[in-house]
C-alpha cells in the first residue's frame, strides 16, 4: 500500500508535465530559448514609436560574451555611427569616437533614453531571480505558466516580474517588469518566433513604457551568429581602440 | 598755536557764504551718493544671500567625510546613518535654530505624458517650512505632513511638464544599488526661488518617501539653520571641534562655500562701487580744490600782509589747510545727516525697483541699508580729500611773493 | 644805535626783455628813536627801497643791516620771525584782517611771537587804550572808521615792541584831521618806546614831524634834510 502523499504526489506528476520542471529550471529554459548560448552575436534594429510622433530607428551590433558582457555598436543613424556602449555586469560605459575616454553611466542616468530598454533585454532570469510559480493563465489562444520573479541581489534592475510563458514548451510570452514600490514601469511581449542556430527564438521584442501612454519600442533580432568576441573587448579603456 | 589759525580759517569759510554753500552741496551730493548707492549694494547682498540660504543652502551643511569630493559621483557610499544622535548634538550648539536632513536623487518625473529630468530633495516638512522661507509658494501649498505621498516642483518645471495641481505625477529613478523605482505622488504644490536653474529641476518631496524610493534609512545631508548669518563662522567652529572631540566622521560645508554664484556677484558689485568711490572722490576733490584756489586769489593781498607781520610759509599753508579739513568736517556731517535722510526717505517709499537680476525671475524692491562701514568710509574721506585738495591752492599761497601780494587790488 | 644800515643797495626788474634799474645804489643810516621821511613820487623807487629795508624784498646789489645784524643770509623762516619782532608795517590800506576783531587783528602778531594768553591779553589791551579805542575793541573792520582803522594797525605794529616800524604812507587814505591825530599818535609811540619811525610819504605834513628827509628820485636819493622835531 503506497502512501497518501507519495500517491497524490505521483498523480501529480502525472496529471501535469510542467511541473516535472522547477520554476528554476523552466526559467533556464527561457534564457536558452532567448539567447543562444552566453556567447554571440547579433543585429539589433530599435524602433522607438510614440503617438503622435515620427518613429524613430536606431541600428546596433551587439557582442555578447559569457552573458554578462555585452559591446553594442552603434551603426545607424550616421551621427552616431562609432559610439560604443558597454555593459558588463551592473557597470556601463559609453564611448563617443574621437573623446579621450569613455564615460561610466550610473543607474540613475540609465532611466532615459533608450537604454533603459536595454535593462528589459538584457535580463538573464535564471542569473538574477528567483521564480515561484503562480497560476495558470490563458493569453490569446495559449495555454500559458505565470511566475513570479523576485531579485536575487539588490543590484538586480527590477524587483520583481512577472512571466508568461507557454505551459508546453516555454517560449516566453509576455513579461512585466516592477518597480520596488510595486508600481508597473514596463512590459514586454516576445514574438516573431523563428528558428535560429537551431532553435525557435523570439526575434521580435515590443516594450511599453507603462509611465508613458503611447510610448513603447520595438527591438527586432538579426544575422544571429555563435560568434566569439575577445576578452579585451569588454574593457573600458580599451574601447577607444575598437574601430 | 592752532587756535588762532582755527579761528581764521572757520571764520574765512563763512566769509562768502554763497561759495561755501556750493562746495558743501558738492560735498553733501557725493556722500549721499556713496551712502545710498553702498547701502543699496549691501541690501543686495543681503537679499541674494539670505534667499539662497534661505531657499536652498542653509547656513551649514553636514556630510560624512568624503562626500564633498567624492559623493557626487558615488552618493550611497557616502550617506548619514545616525541623524538622529547627530541631531541631538548640534542643537546643542548656541545660535542653531534648525537642524534638518535632506536626501537627493536624480531622476524622472512624469505626468505620463511628458517626461522631465527632475532633481529631487527629500526633505522633513515641518521643518523645511522654516528653511524655505525665501521659497515662494506660488500656488498650491507647501509640503505638509511627513510620509504622504505629495511634491512640491519648482514653478519653470510646472510649465514645461504642463502639470496642474491635484495631478499624480510618477517620479522614476534608481536606488543607488541600480535597481529601478517608481512611485506615484500628488502635485500639491509650486514653488518659485527666482533662480531659473533651480525651478526649473527641482522637487520636494517628504523625506521618509525618498527613503523609501531608494530602498534606504539613512540620510544624505544635514542641513542647519542659524538664527543670525553673522554666526556662520563660529558655529562652524564648533561643529568642527565636535567632529574631533567625539570622533565623528563627518565634513562641513558653510554656504558660502557653497555659493559661488553669491560670491562672483559679491565682487563685481565691490568693484563697480569702487570706481564710483574714486569718480566721487574726484568730484569732490575738484570742487573743493576750485573753492579754496578762488579763495585763495581773492585774499592774496591779506596774504600779503600776514606774510609782513610774520607769519611763515607754514603758518599760511596750516591755514589753507585747515580750511580745507573744517570745509570736509561741515561736509562730512551734513553729508551723514542728508545721507540717512534720503536713504530712510527711498525706503518709506517703498525702495528701488530693480529687474530681475541674471539667473533670476523675479525682480525685487531693494531698499536702502544704512551701512556703518560706508558712513564711516563717506565721513573719513571726505575729511582727508577736502584736506588734501586744499593743498595745490595753500601751497600756491605759500609761494607769493611778499611784495607782489602786497600790490595786489 | 644803528637800527637800519642800507649800504649801496640796488634793485633790478626785468620787464620783458629790458630790465629796470628800481633803486641805484642807495645808502641809507638810521639811528635808535628817529622819526625818518623818505619822500618822491610815484615809481621813484620809493616803495622798492621801503620793501627792501623792511626785509619784504632782497636787494639785487648791496647790503641790508638791521640791528647791525645782516639780513641777506637769512632764510625766509628767519626773515618771518625777524619782521615779526622787531619791524612793524603800517600800510596805506589799513590792510587789517576783515575777518578779526580790532582785538584780535591787534593780538594776532604776538600769538605769531609765542605769547602766552594772559599775556597777550594785557599787552593788547593797553595797545588798543593808548591808540584810544578800547570801547571799539571787538567791532570787525567794517564797523569802523578810516581813521579808527589806521590806528587798528598802529596798535598792531607796535604790539611786538618792534624797534623799527615802517609806515608806508599812513595818511594818505585819511582826511587831514584823522591824520594829524594819527601822526601824534605815532610821535607819542615814539616818545615812549624809542621806537624808530620811518615813513614813505610826500604828505608835508607828515614831514613836518621828521628828523630827517630823504627825497629819492629815479631811485637814488638825491637830497637829504635834516630838521628839528616840529
Amino acid at each position: 500500500m503506497m502512501p497518501k502523499a507519495v500517491f497524490l504526489f505521483l498523480i501529480l506528476i502525472a496529471s501535469n508535465n510542467a511541473l516535472a520542471l522547477s520554476p528554476e529550471e523552466i526559467l533556464k529554459k527561457v534564457d536558452q530559448i532567448r539567447a543562444p548560448g552566453n556567447t554571440f552575436v547579433f543585429d539589433l534594429k530599435l524602433t522607438y514609436k510614440k503617438d503622435g510622433e515620427k518613429d524613430a530607428i536606431q541600428r546596433f551590433t551587439v557582442q555578447v560574451k559569457d552573458a554578462d558582457k555585452s559591446l553594442v555598436r552603434f551603426t545607424y543613424p550616421a551621427n552616431n555611427k562609432g559610439r560604443l556602449l558597454l555593459m558588463v555586469g551592473n557597470n556601463m560605459w559609453i564611448y563617443i569616437p574621437d573623446t579621450k575616454k569613455p564615460i561610466r553611466i550610473s543607474p540613475q542616468q540609465r532611466l532615459l533614453g533608450q537604454i533603459s530598454n536595454g535593462d528589459v533585454a538584457r535580463v538573464v532570469y535564471s542569473l538574477d531571480y528567483n521564480a515561484k510559480l503562480l497560476e495558470k493563465e490563458r493569453i490569446d489562444e495559449r495555454q500559458c505558466i505565470k511566475l513570479e520573479l523576485t531579485a536575487r541581489t539588490k543590484e538586480a534592475t527590477y524587483g520583481r516580474i512577472l512571466l508568461w510563458t507557454d505551459a508546453e514548451d516555454f517560449e516566453p510570452q509576455k513579461a512585466e517588469f516592477y518597480a520596488l514600490s510595486g508600481k508597473l514601469l514596463k512590459t514586454a511581449l516576445y514574438k516573431g518566433y523563428a528558428n535560429v542556430l537551431g532553435k525557435r527564438r523570439p526575434l521580435i521584442m515590443e516594450i511599453r513604457n507603462e509611465l508613458c501612454k503611447g510610448e513603447y519600442s520595438i527591438m527586432e533580432y538579426s544575422n544571429m551568429k555563435a560568434v566569439d568576441t575577445p576578452k579585451a573587448f569588454f574593457q573600458a579603456d580599451y574601447l577607444k581602440h575598437i574601430r | 598755536m592752532k587756535h588762532s589759525f582755527f579761528t581764521l580759517a572757520l571764520r574765512n569759510i563763512f566769509r562768502n557764504k554763497r561759495r561755501t554753500s556750493i562746495t558743501l552741496l558738492s560735498i553733501v551730493s557725493g556722500m549721499v551718493c556713496l551712502i545710498v548707492f553702498g547701502g543699496f549694494v549691501e541690501y543686495s547682498f543681503w537679499g541674494l544671500r539670505e534667499s539662497t540660504i534661505r531657499s536652498q543652502l542653509g547656513h551649514i551643511q553636514v556630510y560624512k567625510k568624503g562626500y564633498s569630493e567624492k559623493g557626487v559621483a558615488n552618493p550611497s557610499k557616502y550617506l548619514i546613518d545616525d541623524f538622529q544622535r547627530m541631531e541631538g548634538l548640534f542643537y546643542k550648539i548656541p545660535y542653531v535654530e534648525l537642524v534638518t536632513a535632506r536626501l537627493s536623487f536624480s531622476g524622472l518625473i512624469s505626468t505620463g505624458e511628458n517626461s522631465l529630468i527632475c532633481k529631487g530633495d527629500g526633505v522633513i516638512p515641518e521643518k523645511e517650512a522654516k528653511l524655505a522661507s525665501f521659497e515662494e509658494i506660488v500656488d498650491g501649498e507647501g509640503l505638509f505632513e511627513e510620509g504622504k505621498e505629495e511634491v512640491v516642483i519648482g514653478s519653470e518645471m510646472q510649465k514645461s511638464l504642463g502639470a496642474r495641481i491635484g495631478d499624480d505625477l510618477t517620479i522614476l529613478t534608481t536606488t543607488p544599488s541600480g535597481m529601478m523605482n517608481a512611485v506615484d505622488i500628488k502635485l500639491v504644490g509650486i514653488a518659485r526661488s527666482g533662480a531659473k536653474d533651480y525651478d526649473s529641476v527641482f522637487a520636494k518631496l517628504p523625506l521618509s518617501v525618498v527613503q523609501r524610493l531608494l530602498f534606504t534609512t539613512e540620510v544624505e545631508k544635514i542641513v542647519i539653520l542659524l538664527d543670525k548669518t553673522e554666526h556662520t563662522q563660529e558655529v562652524a567652529q564648533q561643529l568642527n571641534l565636535l567632529f574631533k572631540e567625539k570622533g565623528l566622521n563627518m565634513e562641513l560645508k558653510t554656504w558660502n562655500d557653497l555659493a559661488p554664484f553669491y560670491q562672483a556677484v559679491v565682487r563685481l558689485y565691490i568693484g563697480i562701487f569702487g570706481v564710483i568711490k574714486v569718480i566721487i572722490a574726484i568730484l569732490v576733490l575738484f570742487s573743493i580744490a576750485n573753492t579754496m584756489t578762488m579763495s585763495v586769489f581773492e585774499r592774496v593781498k591779506e596774504i600779503g600782509t600776514l606774510r609782513a607781520i610774520g607769519t611763515k610759509k607754514s603758518g599760511i599753508l596750516k591755514l589753507f589747510l585747515w580750511e580745507g579739513f573744517l570745509i570736509g568736517i561741515m561736509g562730512a556731517v551734513m553729508g551723514i545727516i542728508a545721507g540717512i535722510l534720503i536713504a530712510q526717505g527711498i525706503n518709506l517709499c517703498g525702495g528701488i525697483y530693480m529687474p530681475p537680476p541674471p539667473a533670476m525671475t523675479t525682480g525685487y524692491n531693494a531698499l536702502i541699508l544704512i551701512v556703518p562701514g560706508v558712513l564711516l568710509y563717506a565721513f573719513l574721506s571726505t575729511i582727508v580729500i577736502s584736506t588734501i585738495s586744499a593743498c595745490y591752492p595753500a601751497l600756491r599761497a605759500t609761494r607769493l611773493s611778499i611784495v607782489e601780494s602786497l600790490g595786489h587790488n | 644805535m644803528s637800527i637800519v644800515s642800507a649800504r649801496q643797495v640796488s634793485k633790478e626788474y626785468k620787464l620783458g626783455k629790458t630790465t629796470v634799474l628800481a633803486v641805484q645804489k642807495i645808502n641809507l643810516e638810521v639811528e635808535k628813536g628817529e622819526f625818518v621821511c623818505i619822500c618822491g613820487p610815484s615809481g621813484s623807487g620809493k616803495t622798492t627801497f621801503f620793501n627792501i629795508i623792511g626785509c619784504l624784498d632782497k636787494p639785487t646789489e648791496g647790503t641790508v643791516q638791521i640791528m647791525n645784524q645782516d639780513v641777506s643770509g637769512l632764510s625766509d623762516a628767519q626773515l618771518s620771525e625777524l619782521r615779526n619782532k622787531s619791524i612793524g608795517f603800517i600800510f596805506q590800506t589799513f590792510n587789517l584782517m576783515p575777518v578779526l576783531t580790532a582785538y584780535e587783528n591787534v593780538e594776532y602778531p604776538l600769538w605769531i611771537l609765542g605769547k602766552e594768553k594772559r599775556e597777550r591779553r594785557r599787552i593788547v589791551l593797553k595797545m588798543l587804550e593808548d591808540v584810544g579805542l578800547l570801547e571799539h575793541k571787538d567791532h570787525k573792520p567794517d564797523e569802523l572808521s578810516g581813521g579808527q582803522r589806521q590806528r587798528v594797525a598802529v596798535a598792531r605794529a607796535l604790539v611786538t615792541m618792534p624797534a623799527l616800524v615802517l609806515a608806508d604812507e599812513p595818511t594818505a587814505n585819511l582826511d587831514s584831521k584823522t591824520g594829524v591825530a594819527i601822526l601824534e599818535l605815532m610821535r607819542k609811540m615814539n616818545d615812549e618806546f624809542s621806537t624808530t619811525f620811518i615813513f614813505s610819504t610826500h604828505d608835508p605834513q607828515i614831514m613836518e614831524y621828521a628828523q630827517k628827509i630823504y627825497h629819492i628820485s629815479d631811485g637814488r636819493f638825491i637830497e637829504e634834510e635834516s630838521r628839528k622835531r616840529g
